[in-house]
């Protein structure tokens, strides 16, 4: 009975030494194929810093851009408004010129020379106020 | 018992590189999410500059063409209704050239 009890144990852990083998084996392959994965993850890590590094740059000079073109509106602003004031000048004489050539020679002359006329496309009233003059 | 060990060993390793891949895929999420932030970031800024600088075109026509009509088209045509004037001393003119305080000046 002993004798039998011996060999069933010593049977065991025979075989329990055999399953520990092949499980060592997979749970190396697995550490492996994980070890390589997380080097996998290493490389684009750094890849992705180097990009928001890259990016960072980006963005900063893209900002210094966009400061740059605020400040040139508000430079310019000025020039702007004064352009518009001479626009709106000669429009008004231009437009007035038109009116007068329906009724005066020397007005038609020169409305003729310079090829003045009112914008097509433009609304009534506005067609009024801007009138396209070619020397 | 050796084997044993090393089953356990390499178990361990297993799990201990599978938690290590874990932290290591969260914290690529994160930046994978910065970066898609900073693109954004990018996006919005490339954007307000293409509107300032469409702003910038349409100042820069408004100029231009109001450059062409007071150096230009303007004195020429100031210039001629002035000669016509004098000329045909036509009254129609003169009250239209003195409404935009021009004066009719013979050469």
């Amino acid at each position: 009975m002993d004798e039998y009890t011996n060999e069933q144990m010593i049977s065991q852990t025979q075989a329990s030494e055999n399953i520990h083998l092949p499980l060592a084996l997979i749970a190396f392959a697995f550490a492996v194929f994980v070890f390589a994965q997380i080097s996998s993850l290493g490389q684009n890590a750094r890849s992705m810093k180097w990009q928001a590094e890259n990016l960072d740059r980006q963005i900063t000079s893209l900002a210094d851009s966009e400061k740059n073109l605020t400040q040139l509106i508000k430079q310019r602003e000025s020039l702007v408004q004064q352009s518009q004031q001479v626009q709106a000048r000669y429009t008004e004489l231009l437009s007035d010129l038109i009116n007068l050539a329906d009724t005066d020679a020397d007005a038609r002359a020169v409305v003729d020379k310079y090829k003045i006329q009112r914008q097509q496309n433009a609304p009534a009233s506005e067609s009024a106020a801007k009138p396209q003059a070619t020397p | 018992m050796p084997i044993k060990l090393v089953s356990t060993a390499a178990s361990s390793l297993a799990i201990l590189f599978s938690l290590w891949f874990l932290v290591s895929s969260w914290n690529n999420q994160n930046l994978q999410r910065g970066l898609q932030t900073q693109q954004d970031e990018i996006q919005t800024h490339q954007l307000a500059i293409q509107s300032q600088q469409q702003q910038i075109q349409a100042q820069q026509q408004l100029i231009d063409s109001a450059s062409q009509l007071a150096n230009q088209v303007g004195p020429s045509v100031i210039r001629d209704l002035q000669a016509l004037q004098i000329q045909n001393k036509n009254q129609k003119i003169s009250s239209l050239l003195r409404k935009y305080g021009i004066e009719a000046k013979p050469n």
